[in-house]
Order: structure tokens, then sequence, then C-alpha cells
């Protein structure tokens, strides 16, 4: 029985609208809180994104709306590059066909080190874990990285980019979006609903700005990084529990 | 996916703990 057992299934199956670009969703909704906050313009700013698959694909896309021009992208089979900007759209196809952006027409190939060094404002590294070291922070030239992925930065590498005033978001706060929705789903397959598309994205949308400025405010008042801000807000809340229910052994 | 599901029984369920997809799965994998 897998109703309520496991979610990121398809609508078919019992899945949430929605949940195919949750992740990647609220990645934007973090980027562009920060753009806010920063009175920055999204409209031209450059991106890289590191990873295509979901949450690299669904960021892009969903950037590119905005009007941010990526203007590169790497993956497991390479690095690529256009300060023009990337189609995200015909990228994604090249990728669902040839299982990598590597060898896509609309880009030329850069190295792994020429993609870190690229002049950009916002960096999304959506791949694998522990991507950023030293030699990578060293080289960003961006405003700030968002961590699309699990743990991809180094701690060597965090100190460096905030001491370059990059700012950093983390990975439990931005890319929690996937994770949101999947509790949606569980929630409408206890309840045997089925939210509409624009109900689940609301709710996700609203539920990520509200972290987002919980998490920027705990960063000011305590004035930490927002990794440790989201942390603390976390075992805050299960302290909170545990003292009030006084949970026991 | 099954398998693994399966395998895990009584470890998860609807009110313990809660698969979500990862890296190398898709809505095909995870139904």
């Amino acid at each position: 029985m897998v109703r309520g057992v496991v979610t990121g299934k398809s609508v078919s199956a019992g899945g949430s609208h929605g949940r195919a670009e949750a992740t990647g969703q609220g990645v934007v909704h973090c980027i562009t809180e920060w753009a806010k906050d920063k009175n920055f313009n999204l409209d031209g700013a450059h991106v890289i994104i590191q990873g295509f698959g979901n949450v690299g694909s669904y960021a892009a896309r969903l950037l590119s709306q905005k009007g941010a021009v990526i203007i590169g992208v790497g993956d497991v089979g390479g690095y690529i590059a256009n300060t023009e900007g990337i189609n995200p759209h015909k990228l994604g196809e090249h990728v669902q066909k040839t299982g990598s952006v590597s060898g896509y027409k609309g880009a030329s190939k850069i190295t792994r080190e020429e993609f870190f060094s690229l002049d950009a404002h916002i960096f999304v590294p959506a791949a694998l874990e522990l991507e950023i070291g030293v030699a990578e922070a060293k080289a960003l030239k961006v405003k700030m990285v968002v961590e699309g992925a699990n743990g991809p930065t180094y701690p060597e590498a965090e100190e460096i980019m905030l001491d370059k005033g990059i700012d950093v978001i983390p990975d439990i706060l931005c890319n929690s979006g996937g994770v949101i929705v999947s509790y949606y789903e569980w929630l409408q397959n206890k309840r045997a609903e089925q939210w509409e598309l624009a109900d689940v994205l609301g709710r996700l949308e609203r539920r990520m700005k509200q972290t987002y400025a919980n998490v920027r405010q705990y960063a000011l008042a305590q004035k930490t990084d927002w990794r440790t801000a989201s942390y603390a807000i976390g075992l805050e809340r299960l302290q909170h529990c545990y003292k009030e229910r006084g949970i026991f052994p | 996916m099954r398998r693994f599901t399966a395998a895990l029984g009584n470890n998860i369920g609807p009110d313990s703990d809660i698969l979500a997809p990862d890296v190398n799965t898709n809505s095909q994998t995870m139904v």
C-alpha cells in the first residue's frame, strides 16, 4: 500500500500536483526573496547551475521566466557556457535525449574550473554533495549561492565564501520545497483529497517565504550565518516540543 | 524500489516514516 507512505508519485497514482517542480520552485522563491532584500533585479541577472536534473532544470525554467539569463550549466557529463544565455527548454530536450548537457549545440564546452569562474550573479548547485571546495569558493564571482543540492558545500569553502561577501542560502532551507510538497502529498492521501495545482503552489510559496523570513530574522538577531540559523530554529522547535510534552525516557 | 519498500516492512507507514524522491528517481520509481 503505497498511498500515504511514498511520495513523489505520479498524479494518476495518487501523487500531488506540483510535486515535480516543487524543489526547483522553492529554490526560486528563495532567490526571489533574496533579490527583494538586496534590491537586486532578477531580470537580466546571470545564473550558473550545476546539475540539470529535477532541481536544476525546473529552477532554470522558472528563473528564465523572471528574465534571468542562464550563462553556464554543468552535470556529470561536462560543462557548457553561453554568455548570451542558454534556453532551458531546449537544453532540457537535449538532456532528455542524450542524458547530459554535454554536446548541447546552443553553448560551448568549458572546463569545470572555467564554470566556477564564470561572471555570474547567482550560482545554484543542484547536483551532488561536496562540489564546492576551497578552490571553487575562491574562484566564484557570484553574489549568492543557493543550495539546490544536499550538502554541496565544504565547511572550509563556506567560510571563504561568507568572508568574500557571498550569501550562502543553506540546503535545508532552500531545497525544502520538494519535501514540503511531499508533506502535502501525504496530507492529501490521508484526507483522500486532490488539491488543485494553484492551491499546492500557493501553499508552497507562502511556506517558503515565511520560513525564509524566519531564518533571515533569526540570523540577523543572533548575528549568525543562515545555515546555523536554520538549524537553530529547527532545534528550538524540537526543544519547545520536548519541554512542553516532557517526552521521556 | 518495490522490493526496497517491501523490505522496509513495518519501519515505514503512513504514520511513521514517509519516503520521498531522491537523485536518480522519478515518479515511476516512486510508484
